[in-house]
């Protein structure tokens, strides 16, 4: 089902993101050290897809990890400037389940159905501009944009057609299997329909609260609103996905 | 007053034809051999035949035996004999009730020897063989290949006429060297099949084939009382902006009704029961007995289903012979012929023995098989899947909004069959795709005229799961979710 690629086409991609994501992050650490902090952070997300003219299901939200290295430069006591590096992961579920109609006849305690996980993993750049209002517990405000690149998927893939046992004696044409439960769960990469990159405007809210001098507890709240269609197919071009996600992290902010 | 009150009952009739919709489907398992018809011992059965024809008439093996009607009886051509000589036989029968077989007598020649057919001054050897025959004003025609060669199989269809009751033919006039080799005719009443280019009266609806075994199937028309009147002849060539068929004198204009260039001899019939029209035809791929049915003879016409598959409905190693350096799972080959494989060939509808009601129908059929060389009875089950409903003849075909049914079976495995409509013409997409968006299949990605179409999915390699069938067609787009359980 999925294309198996290259190992060396899949890191290289990522190696160079890489590459650009920590120079934007030595830049903001090449200013005036005390205007400058690090951090880092880590914990969930719960995100879905706005799906336009795609399959005929309801998409909801799916839980995923978040972990980010950040940098945040000081322009003046309340404007600061921030970048954040990590791994997070957008996905979306569905369950679609519904009665059987065979031939006309409506089987009212029979089912079938899906239900359908897949997160997939990213690695993420936020770029940010924030206000903060500078005490000891400190609340900021920032946004910006993001930009992902795909790594790969874990999917969940529970299929099923519930018989009831009435039914089943009146079901007896052989065309037709009865009883199902099929349950599979893989990571792979599904970029053959996927776009591998992800851009878009982020949102996000902060609560800090200095430990000491140097140290600062911070928790995050961000939202990201995907601007690009993410469904790569040329034989269904009316069909859009676009990523929706939002991320809370909890992590230390370190001063010099 | 009896013009007004003549045009009003023809008004009445043709918009009182009521078509019935739904998929037809063959019910898996019911293809059956009943009897062999020819020859002496059926080495399948172990049972001596009921024509007892070599002991009778000096006919080892034919082929063929394509029923028609003639002054009360059902005569049955039969090609390419084998036995006390050689050509084409004609025998006929009045037997009704097929289940114990057909009883047949052959035209002789005043001995126990069958009489070949002969139209003088046309080549009737191998593979020149009579393949279709109808009856019009007391006459008998038959309608007979002929310049077959090395190079091209079949090169050239006539039609001949017989005035009394197949003793004799003579040659009236070429019928085809191109699209109109093989030919099915059915008579039609004219007043209950508006479209034809003449309006009342009977007519001669001809579903041909050119290429032998390479061809599509294109129809043509023809005045039955004008049926020796080679320029009465007319093709159908597609449809007008309103989706009227159109129709031209000139055969090289004659369009395919469907794509599936592997047809030599075919059957159609009106099933009167399922209110289709039935086409039969033996092809490869799909290996063996296809059928397709239409609500109108020039369409739209069902995708094709699989009547008969000579090794999943008891062909092979039963009455088909296996060759023996595969598996010696029969004996019943001709002589010498261990090491040679059988094959099947020639699906001819004998319309008179359906039977069935509004829902399914059950049809008979001679099948040729070659090795051993003989002429079977046959029957299939076919059913009508969804309810029947019923829509005005004037514009039976023509649906009003893009519909896409749910698929049957569903849940399915292997296959489930996929019905759609279009009101009218259009670039036609019918894809699968899996949970994740991705394409699983291309059904359809053509431009179709309005009407009903289905289409078989059948899966090969695939995982159980849930998959969606999207149709895409104008503005129009539409996904059903399919279960596949393996």
């Amino acid at each position: 089902m999925s294309r198996s690629l290259p190992l060396s086409s899949t890191v290289m991609p990522m190696k160079n993101t890489l590459l650009v994501l920590v120079t934007l992050l030595l830049s903001v650490s090449s200013f005036g050290q005390e205007q400058v902090s690090f951090g880092i952070s880590g914990g969930m997300t719960l995100s879905s897809i706005k799906a336009m003219d795609f399959l005929p299901v309801e998409y909801n939200y799916e839980p995923g990890y978040a972990g980010e290295l950040f940098a945040r430069l000081l322009l003046n006591p309340h404007i600061f400037l921030e970048c954040d590096l990590g791994i997070l992961q957008r996905g979306y579920r569905f369950e679609d389940e519904s009665t059987l109609s065979i031939g006309g006849t409506e089987y009212e305690n029979s089912y079938m159905g899906a239900n359908w996980k897949v997160s997939d993993s990213y690695t993420n750049t936020d770029l940010l501009i924030g206000y903060q209002t500078g005490n000891t517990l400190s609340i900021s405000i920032c946004g910006g944009a993001f930009l992902s690149y795909y790594l790969f998927s874990n999917i969940y893939d529970h299929n099923y057609a519930y018989i009831d046992p009435v039914d089943h004696e009146l079901i007896n044409d052989p065309a037709i299997p009865v009883g199902m439960s099929e349950n599979k769960s893989e990571t792979r990469k599904r970029n053959e329909y996927t776009s591998n990159w992800d851009l878009g405007i982020t949102g996000c809210i902060s609560v800090e609260y200095d430990l000491n001098s140097k140290t600062s507890l911070r928790l995050t709240g961000k939202y990201h609103h995907g601007l690009i269609n993410t469904y790569d197919n040329e034989s269904w071009d009316q069909a859009k996905i676009y990523n929706r996600s939002f991320v809370t992290t909890l992590g230390i902010l370190l001063r010099k | 007053m009896k013009g007004i009150i003549s045009i009003l009952l023809v008004i009445f009739i043709a918009t009182t034809i009521q078509a019935q919709t739904g998929i037809v489907e063959y019910l898996p398992g019911s293809t059956e051999k009943i009897s062999q018809l020819i020859g002496d011992y059926d080495r399948h059965l172990q049972t001596q035949t009921l024509n007892q024809t070599e002991s009778r008439y000096g006919l080892i093996g034919t082929d063929l035996g394509v029923p028609f009607n003639h002054n009360g009886r059902t005569y049955l051509l039969f090609g390419d004999c084998w036995g006390a000589t050689d050509g084409d036989a004609i025998a006929y029968t009045t037997d009704t009730n097929p289940e114990d077989g057909i009883q047949l007598t052959f035209i002789t020649d005043g001995t126990d020897i069958y009489k070949p057919v002969s139209i003088p001054g046309i080549s009737q050897d191998a593979f020149e063989v009579p393949m279709e025959g109808i009856s019009v004003g007391g006459k008998m025609y038959i309608y007979h290949t002929t310049d077959n060669s090395s190079t091209v199989a079949m090169g050239r269809s006539v039609l001949a006429v017989s005035e009394d009751e197949g003793e004799t033919f003579s040659y009236l006039y070429d019928v085809s060297e191109n699209y109109f080799i093989n030919v099915s005719v059915v008579d039609v009443d004219l007043a209950e099949w508006p479209g034809f280019p003449q309006g009342t009266g009977n007519g001669l609806v001809m579903f041909g084939s050119g290429s032998y075994r390479q061809s599509d199937v294109r129809l043509a028309y023809q005045p039955a009382d004008q049926i020796e009147i080679p320029q009465s002849i007319r093709y159908f060539t597609g449809f007008d902006q309103s989706d009227n068929p159109l129709w031209s004198e000139n055969e090289d204009d004659a369009t395919p009704l469907f794509s599936q260039s592997c047809v030599g001899e075919l059957s159609v019939t009106y099933n009167a029961f399922l209110r289709k029209w039935l086409m039969l035809y033996n092809c490869d791929p799909p290996r063996g007995i296809n059928f397709r049915t239409a609500d109108f003879p020039w369409g739209p016409w069902s995708g094709p289903q699989l009547l008969f598959d000579p090794w999943e409905d008891n062909g092979y190693c039963h009455f088909m012979h296996v060759n023996w350096q595969f598996s010696e799972c029969d004996s019943v080959h001709d002589p010498g012929r261990h090491n040679e494989w059988g094959g099947e060939y020639g699906p001819y509808q004998f319309n008179e023995l359906t039977t069935g009601n509004d829902s399914i129908t059950t049809i008979y059929f001679t099948l040729s098989t070659w090795n051993p060389y003989t002429v079977v009875l046959m029957k299939s089950t076919l059913r009508l899947l969804s309810y029947p409903t019923f829509v005005n003849a004037e514009n039976p075909a023509r649906p009003s909004d893009f519909l896409l049914e749910q698929n049957f079976p569903n849940p399915f495995n292997p296959s489930t069959t996929i019905k759609y409509k279009l009101p009218k013409s259009n670039h036609v997409s019918l894809r699968i795709y899996n949970l994740e968006g991705q394409e699983i299949a291309t059904l359809v990605e053509k431009y179709q005229t309005k009407g009903e179409y289905q289409i078989e999915w059948v899966t090969e390699g695939l995982p159980s799961g849930m998959y969606y069938c999207r149709l895409q067609a104008d503005t129009f787009s539409r996904s059903i979710k399919l279960l596949l359980q393996k």
